[in-house]
């Protein structure tokens, strides 16, 4: 009995001490930064990192904001107009996409000045060396033919599209599997129950070369590289970009777009409207260009 | 691209119909349920298996290893939290193995379920009164006969409404599956919800599904009660 109540004493002491030291951070005004903001991001991507910082990308981060994971761009998008971000960062086309969309237009806009300098590709089953060449070729051949330019330019100049369908997963089968994470227009996302997006069209090339029976596994982008290799998943073609932690799951095709992360922020929002350049962003986002003025 | 003034409402009906999404709804409604009944009879056999386990008197020595092992069990699929066991399921223990991931769901359903329904049907086997066991070992019953054909009947009767209880939280549970790449309801709408950027009809539809599921389940509950209760004296 006795014993008991020194554990519960104790325990109480306990917690009461982590709440006293994180009470004392959060009163310490000196943590708290001029021009902290609080930035939404999709998880997993580069985006997270950018704003977080890791060191594997070699991005520096802003310790001084806060950065809110999202399961996709456009729940950052609307938390950020219902006043619970600031600003959302997100890769190039997926934001002009979403500026676009019949839900958010007129609502947002998109700061047209790239933070990063980044390659997508498609990470293969590491144990599959032969696919990976069978990719590349492939690839090269698309490039070659006007394949690969018709599927951009019929994304991008916003044509009618058809959706792709997905075979039901069966290990008998010669099959391609592909994961993805379908909430990222125009690389990939939904019709219906059917996928459509560049990384899709491109996927049903492959399938179609290789003779293969096209299956798409939609998951969390969180969960795409790490499923690469598990169940008969053979290839990620997710917006995926090339990075060296990611190199340790998958190995990468040659690379077929070149992206960049950008700032969405509301319509009414002027806060990075005389950028031109990325350090300027950068210096809004670290709060030093209060310094200057 | 949708042009022009479009509410709400028309933006999800076109996803949902034009645009087929329904589909992918009836999909994930069939994903649900399977996930949620074939978890359920997992897990009722598998508690049933367990609960006699824990009630079984403990003069040797294999049912107390075995107690062991149940309470090891039971331990860790009540202590960590069905997403969890899911990841861990697909991720890790059968990352490797060519199965579809619906059937990775069901078995890891079955096992948390199990879990759940051991503790359920440990108390009704319980709530039968101990004269009932003694009754049938009088009568010359053998202990597993006095259990399968005495105790275990009365005790479901006993638990009926506390299974469908469990029935009811599996059915919601499922609603983390996507994190393995099934489709289930919630994955149905919200992949409308992503593709459109509108999230209240497609949230608000998914609330009244399930709503309506639940209250289903209710009432065939209530209507298996009446029937059990037809042979009660009082």
């Amino acid at each position: 009995m006795k014993k008991s109540i020194i554990a519960i004493m104790l325990l109480i002491a306990v917690v009461a001490g982590c709440f006293a030291l994180v009470g004392c951070d959060k009163e310490d005004p000196s943590t708290v930064k001029d021009g902290a903001y609080t930035i939404g991001v999709q998880s997993g991507t580069t985006g997270e990192y950018y704003v977080k910082g890791d060191a594997d990308w070699g991005f520096d981060g802003y310790a001084n904001n806060e950065c809110k994971g999202y399961a996709n761009g456009g729940l950052a998008v609307q938390d950020m107009l219902n006043g619970k971000v600031d600003f959302v960062v997100i890769d190039e086309a997926p934001a002009k996409a979403i500026a676009a969309s019949a839900a958010f237009n007129g609502k947002v806009k998109v700061i047209n000045v790239p933070l990063t300098v980044e390659e997508y590709a498609f990470g293969v089953n590491k144990n599959d060396a032969e696919l990976l060449t069978k990719v590349n070729a492939f690839l090269t051949k698309i490039k070659g033919n006007g394949q690969f330019d018709a599927i951009m330019n019929k994304y991008f100049n916003g044509e009618e599209v058809t959706g792709i369908e997905s075979a039901t997963y069966d290990a008998n089968k010669a099959q391609l599997v592909v994961a993805t994470n379908a909430a990222f227009a125009p690389f990939e996302y939904k019709i219906g129950n059917k996928f459509a997006g560049i990384d899709m069209e491109i996927a049903a090339l492959l399938a179609q070369e290789l003779n293969m029976e096209l299956v798409i596994k939609d998951m969390d982008f969180d969960s795409v590289v790490i499923s690469v290799g598990t169940e008969g998943i053979d290839i990620a073609m997710a917006g995926l970009t090339v990075n060296e932690t990611r190199k340790q799951s998958v190995n990468f095709s040659s690379s077929y777009y070149n992206a960049a992360q950008v700032i969405i922020v509301k319509a009414d929002d002027a806060i990075f409207d005389g950028c031109t350049t990325a350090e300027q962003v950068e210096a809004i986002l670290n709060g030093t260009d209060k310094v200057a003025e | 691209m949708i042009l022009a003034k479009t509410t709400a409402w028309d933006i999800f009906t076109n996803s949902l119909i034009k645009e087929e999404g329904y589909k992918d709804v009836l999909q994930g409604l069939m994903n649900t349920l399977e996930i949620a009944i074939l978890g359920l009879i997992i897990g009722i056999a598998i508690g049933t298996i367990i609960a006699i386990v824990k009630v079984i008197p403990k003069y040797k020595k294999l049912p107390r290893i075995l107690e062991k092992i149940a309470d090891i069990y039971v331990g860790f699929f009540r202590g960590t939290p069905m997403i969890v066991q899911l990841l861990i399921g697909k991720y890790i223990l059968l990352a490797k193995v060519p199965i579809d991931d619906v059937l990775i769901a069901v078995v890891i359903f079955g096992l948390n379920s199990g879990a759940y329904v051991s503790e359920i049907m440990r108390s009704g086997i319980q709530s039968v009164d101990v004269g009932q066991l003694e009754a049938g070992r009088a009568l010359g019953m053998s202990y597993a006969s006095t259990m399968m054909r005495v105790i275990i009947p009365q005790a479901i009767k006993n638990i009926l409404p506390t299974l469908g209880n469990e029935f009811i939280v599996l059915v919601k549970e499922t609603s983390v599956v996507s994190f393995i790449a099934v489709i289930d309801i919630t994955k149905a709408f919200r992949s409308m919800a992503d593709a459109t950027y509108e999230y209240i009809v497609p949230y608000l539809m998914l609330a009244l599904i399930y709503l309506i599921i639940v209250m289903l389940i209710t009432v065939l509950i209530k209507i298996m009660e009446r029937r059990l209760k037809k042979s009660d004296r009082n």
